[in-house]
């Protein structure tokens, strides 16, 4: 028995013994996964974990910094002013981020070790503005307790008070509140510090706002404001709305009504909308009038219920001015504000299509199911183009430009042009050498209608051989309308390049700037140049006008002088009608002299026209005589124009140094 | 019973599957929390001092190995908008921006490409500074390529890519601008330093440039800078310098790039090396360029000459210079003149044609006049008539102001008020 009884026993304590072996390869396999190499695969799932983590940044010991890492780890109280000095060489100028790094670090540890040593030293650098920054910086971090009183011994001035005052609004506002002298402060982070405290405890917040806030500027009370309301109103409204409409202070309740529903829309729309109809909106809060809010909400979702909401505002605002005196825009009469649509249009934006294709109907289709009339609508659609336009790379623009400049019939409509205007803009800022090579492609009657904001945009690039590029391009009717002297003026900077482009210009008076814009800009870079080019177009009255009139502006004895030695006819005329421009403010009885000596009846009329305004009341009987005599070529208006403004002082002229 | 002894072991061996021993570290690491940055960690200030000073050296362990951050331009958005007035040190913006750019310069390059602009709203950062000068310590060539794509933004990266390539290699620095020298309208605020150690490397490799236009303006330049930075080593420089290279030097240096800058009056300083005046001098006499002769006379070269012998100056002036501009700078030498030599000064005047140009040169000799010839100026002043007189006190008051800020910069060490 006992033997049967040991065998069994014997087998079953094998057999109990071969299950828990198993168990425990089980056990250990679950763990590891069953791989045939289990252990070292637990190893790679814990490097894996370890991959994915962030690793820590090493500094290689054997390398300089590393081993100056060691010895300031290591360093005594006193070792550390010296390894401080050490900071500059180790790290050269152009290393500005490591340098910073490692002299605040080595503050940080000399603080919390000797804590009066550090100090005494910064001290004694009074001139070291930036050590006594980072010595204030790693004061607050590391040795909080110690701000105080270091604070209060004042060894230390700017910036180290403002950096303290700057962290300590950031870590402990309500040190803070209390290191902070009386007195208006322009630059302090009063608004950080409440920011920071309201994060804590928002009722403790407001009661600051209330007792400090008006030793702090509008915009620093308005930042502490909007971070109460939005604190408070997370953690218990109810508590936030009975104090903010308990506030005793009439403007501090207005606006933090106003943040309030601001806060509100956000989240709520409708309930701000119902919370908006119970209270006096009162005046306009430009940027933070929680109507604006209430708008913009509502156009994320339904524009034409923002467009209506909008209009109840006016109609509510408009009904309080009859009654009132208010600043408030939404009683101006002229519709809308401004701020309004273009919040409306930040709102809706994200809504249409990126694609220009899709993107130009949709913007045509906006506001046509809402209740504006045609001026809001142009409004909304400009704001959504500008807002768009800029999101767009040069290619996208470029795009869109085409689909808006069909090659045969450019469409005209009001949005059509407001829209080339804008990608105009766009285009000729991001890439003037593209811009001007696709301006190149389009057939003339398209450069025809985009050319004034073409010749601007390629103009303010800044380089004058883009200009002179564009100059052929331009169409001849271009040249004579709006943006033309300002490019025949460009031009002159590159006179003899460009002056083949001036001489093919017709000469009449519809081509009458340019021609003496151009001659006006070159003879003030370069007047000999400039007269001789002059003196060889015989017929051209304006370009001669223009040249004498800004050459006598500098030198006028020279100019004279040159105009004299011309030969009798249009040139003369020319130079003597610019000298009457140039001299009648300095010298009106030398440019009394020149006017009689214009040979061209209606021009001479001109120049004594002008010359009568400069000299005004101060000008002898005789002049008025001849003035009547020369005015007889020239309408009856003009004459009388003239004449009054004899009766006037001469106008103060504007000089250059 | 099998069953018992089974799950006992197997729970067992469960928890007998440790972790491995950790390899003995061979590098000093950070010590702030894994995982968060420094950059983040500053960002919400930790009130415990350990953490602080952890922090302290994360940050600095991170200049040196850029932590495995996930960067995005939003976020960096985010930083710019953050107001940093006070803060001591690189604002937290300009750091992440830094982080970024050394880990992953081209991703945060595409990221402003596919924006259309570097600029951040409220940023006052040079983020495009930043992104080129990280990128080109890691890759010069890819850094330089990407930099000439970018539009408007091409001078600011590719004078971050050069600084960044002279501090280790000057000589491609050198090449890189060389080749691209175009894009440095002007050319006069090249990004070569000469506050650097390679300050010899970077002279010896613009020598040996191919001669042109390019070594020539590099050559002017760069040794303006030295002048600036290195006084008495360019005074060095200048005597061993082979004639033909001062010549070129000379050159180069009045091609326009030397020009005044447009609403500045006072120009670039000239450096005051022997010869170099009559050099410069000699130069536009020989090729007329007026660019350079409008630097010349604004300059140290034109005062100091005015001082001594104010009608040759004048005179000269009035040869080279032209436009309103040669007439502004050329009745400014009264006021030096004035200041120095009144009495010639004042034939100098006389000797000018009745006009606009000689009542410019009254207010500006009246401006340098010295209080001893206060009634001679007035008795002067008091035969204009008023229109004249008008001219002359705007000219005066914008010729004092000029005097006013040459002798601040003066003072304050900078050549340029010499």
């Amino acid at each position: 028995m006992p033997a049967r009884f040991g065998y069994r026993s014997l087998s079953t304590f094998i057999f109990a013994a071969v299950c828990g072996a198993g168990g425990w390869i089980a056990g250990r396999a679950a763990h590891e996964g069953m791989q045939p190499a289990g252990r070292p695969q637990h190893q790679r799932a814990d490097a894996r974990t370890a991959a994915m983590a962030p690793k820590p940044p090493q500094v290689t010991a054997d390398s300089p910094a590393g081993q100056w890492m060691a010895r300031v780890k290591a360093a005594a109280p006193g070792e550390f002013a010296a390894l401080l000095e050490e900071v500059p060489n180790l790290f050269p100028e152009y290393e500005s981020a490591k340098r910073e790094a490692a002299s605040k670090w080595l503050l940080g540890l000399w603080i919390t070790r000797d804590t009066e040593g550090a100090l005494d030293y910064v001290a004694g650098k009074s001139s070291d503005s930036t050590l006594q920054g980072y010595f204030g910086v790693m004061l607050v971090r590391v040795a909080p307790e110690k701000v105080v009183p270091i604070f209060q011994k004042k060894v230390l001035g700017f910036p180290f008070t403002e950096v303290v005052l700057r962290h300590l609004a950031e870590t402990d506002p309500l040190t803070f509140l209390k290191l902070e002298p009386p007195g208006f402060h322009q630059n302090s982070p009063f608004a950080q510090a409440l920011r920071t405290l309201a994060g804590r405890d928002p009722a403790a917040a407001a009661a600051a706002l209330v007792e400090k806030g008006a030793n702090y500027p509008d915009d620093a009370r308005r930042e502490a404001l909007v971070a109460i309301v939005n604190a408070w109103m997370a953690r218990d409204a109810g508590a936030l709305r009975d104090w903010l409409t308990g506030l005793k202070d009439a403007d501090l309740r207005h606006r933090a009504q106003h943040v309030w529903l601001t806060a509100l829309a956000k989240t709520d729309a409708a309930a701000a909308q119902r919370e908006l109809a119970k209270m006096d909106a009162g005046a306009w809060l430009t940027e933070e009038d929680g109507r604006v809010a209430i708008v913009t909400a509502l156009a994320r979702e339904n524009l034409p219920a923002a467009v209506l909401e909008m209009k109840r505002l006016t109609a509510a605002a408009k009904a309080t001015e009859a009654s009132a005196e208010t600043s408030d825009p939404f009683a101006s009469g002229s519709g809308s504000p401004r701020d309004m649509w273009w919040a409306v249009a930040k709102a809706v934006a994200p809504r249409l299509p990126r694609d220009p294709a899709l993107w130009l109907p949709a913007l045509r289709e906006i506001g046509k199911d809402c209740e504006m009339d045609a001026g809001e609508r142009q409004s909304l659609q400009r704001h959504l183009a500008d807002i768009r336009i800029q999101e767009w790379s040069t290619e996208t623009a470029l795009e869109a430009m085409k689909m808006l400049l069909p090659a045969s019939s450019p469409p005209r409509d009001d949005l059509s042009d407001s829209l080339r205007n804008t990608l105009t803009r766009k285009l000729t800022q991001a890439d003037p050498d593209l811009s001007l090579q696709y301006y190149g492609s389009l057939p003339e009657a398209t450069r025809k209608e985009l050319s004034f904001e073409f010749i601007r945009g390629i103009i303010n690039a800044g380089d004058p051989a883009l200009t002179l590029r564009m100059a052929p391009l331009v169409p001849l009717e271009r040249w004579w309308m709006s943006g033309a002297n300002t490019l025949a003026g460009e031009l002159a900077k590159t006179p003899e390049a460009a002056k083949t482009l001036i001489e093919a210009l017709p000469l009449n008076s519809n081509y009458q700037e340019a021609h003496a814009d151009f001659a006006r800009e070159w003879g003030r870079r370069d007047p000999a140049a400039a007269a001789q080019w002059v003196a060889s177009r015989p017929e051209n009255v304006y370009a001669a006008q223009g040249l004498a009139e800004s050459w006598a502006g500098f030198d006028d004895t020279a100019a004279s002088a040159w105009a004299a030695a011309l030969p009798e006819g249009k040139l003369r005329d020319g130079a003597a009608r610019g000298l009457v421009n140039a001299l009648a403010p300095i010298e009106p009885e030398a440019a009394w002299k020149w006017a009689s000596a214009i040979s061209i009846p209606y021009q001479a009329a001109q120049a004594y026209r002008d010359l009568a305004r400069w000299w005004g009341n101060k000008a002898p009987p005789e002049f008025v005589a001849a003035l009547n005599e020369a005015m007889k070529h020239s309408d009856a208006s003009d004459r009388e124009a003239a004449l009054e403004s004899m009766k006037q002082p001469p106008p103060e002229r504007h000089i250059n140094p | 019973m099998a069953f018992v002894s089974f799950v006992a072991a197997a729970v067992a061996a469960w928890f007998s599957a440790g972790p491995p021993a950790a390899a003995p570290a061979k590098r000093i690491a950070g010590i702030s929390s894994p995982g968060k940055s420094a950059t983040e960690a500053d960002e919400t200030p930790d009130t415990s001092p350990a953490k602080a000073l952890a922090a302290a050296e994360r940050a600095l362990a991170e200049e040196f190995d850029s932590p495995n951050e996930h960067f995005t331009g939003e976020r960096l958005a985010e930083l710019c908008l953050a107001d940093t007035i006070d803060l001591a040190g690189q604002d937290l913006a300009a750091r992440y921006a830094r982080r970024w750019a050394m880990k992953s310069p081209r991703e945060m390059y595409e990221w402003f490409q596919r924006r259309g602009s570097f600029d951040l709203p409220g940023s006052a950062q040079d983020i495009i500074a930043i992104l080129f000068t990280e990128w080109a310590k890691q890759d010069a060539g890819a850094a330089m390529q990407a930099a000439l794509k970018c539009c408007q933004n091409c001078g600011g990266a590719m004078r971050a890519v050069v600084s960044a390539v002279q501090r280790t290699d000057p000589t491609r620095a050198v090449a890189l601008l060389a080749e691209h020298l175009d894009y440095f309208r002007g050319g006069w605020d090249l990004p070569l330093s000469a506050k650097d150690f390679g300050y010899r490397a970077t002279w010896e490799a613009i020598n040996q440039l191919p001669a042109g236009r390019s070594r020539s303006v590099l050559l002017a330049s760069y040794f303006n800078d030295l002048w600036t930075s290195r006084r008495e080593e360019s005074v060095r420089i200048w005597q061993e310098l082979p004639a033909e290279l001062r010549a070129e030097l000379v050159t180069g240096s009045f091609t326009g790039v030397a020009a005044m800058r447009r609403g500045v009056r006072v120009p670039q300083p000239i450096p005051r090396v022997e010869g170099m005046d009559e050099m410069r001098r000699r130069y536009v006499e020989t090729t007329g360029d007026a660019a350079a002769a409008a630097h010349f006379v604004a300059s140290r070269s034109g005062r100091e000459w005015a001082q001594r012998d104010p009608a040759a100056a004048v005179t000269w002036a009035q040869q080279y210079l032209k436009g309103e501009a040669g007439v502004k700078a050329t009745a400014r030498l009264f006021c030096p003149a004035a200041a120095q030599n009144f009495d010639a000064a004042l034939q100098a005047l006389e000797a000018l044609p009745p006009g606009v140009f000689r009542v410019r040169a009254l207010g500006n000799l009246a401006a340098g006049a010295s209080t001893k010839h206060a009634a001679e100026v007035e008795a002067l002043l008091a035969a204009l008539p008023g229109e004249d007189r008008r001219l002359v006190d705007v000219v005066r008051r914008a010729a004092e102001s000029d005097e006013k800020l040459r002798a601040l910069l003066k003072a304050a060490g900078n050549p340029r008020g010499e």
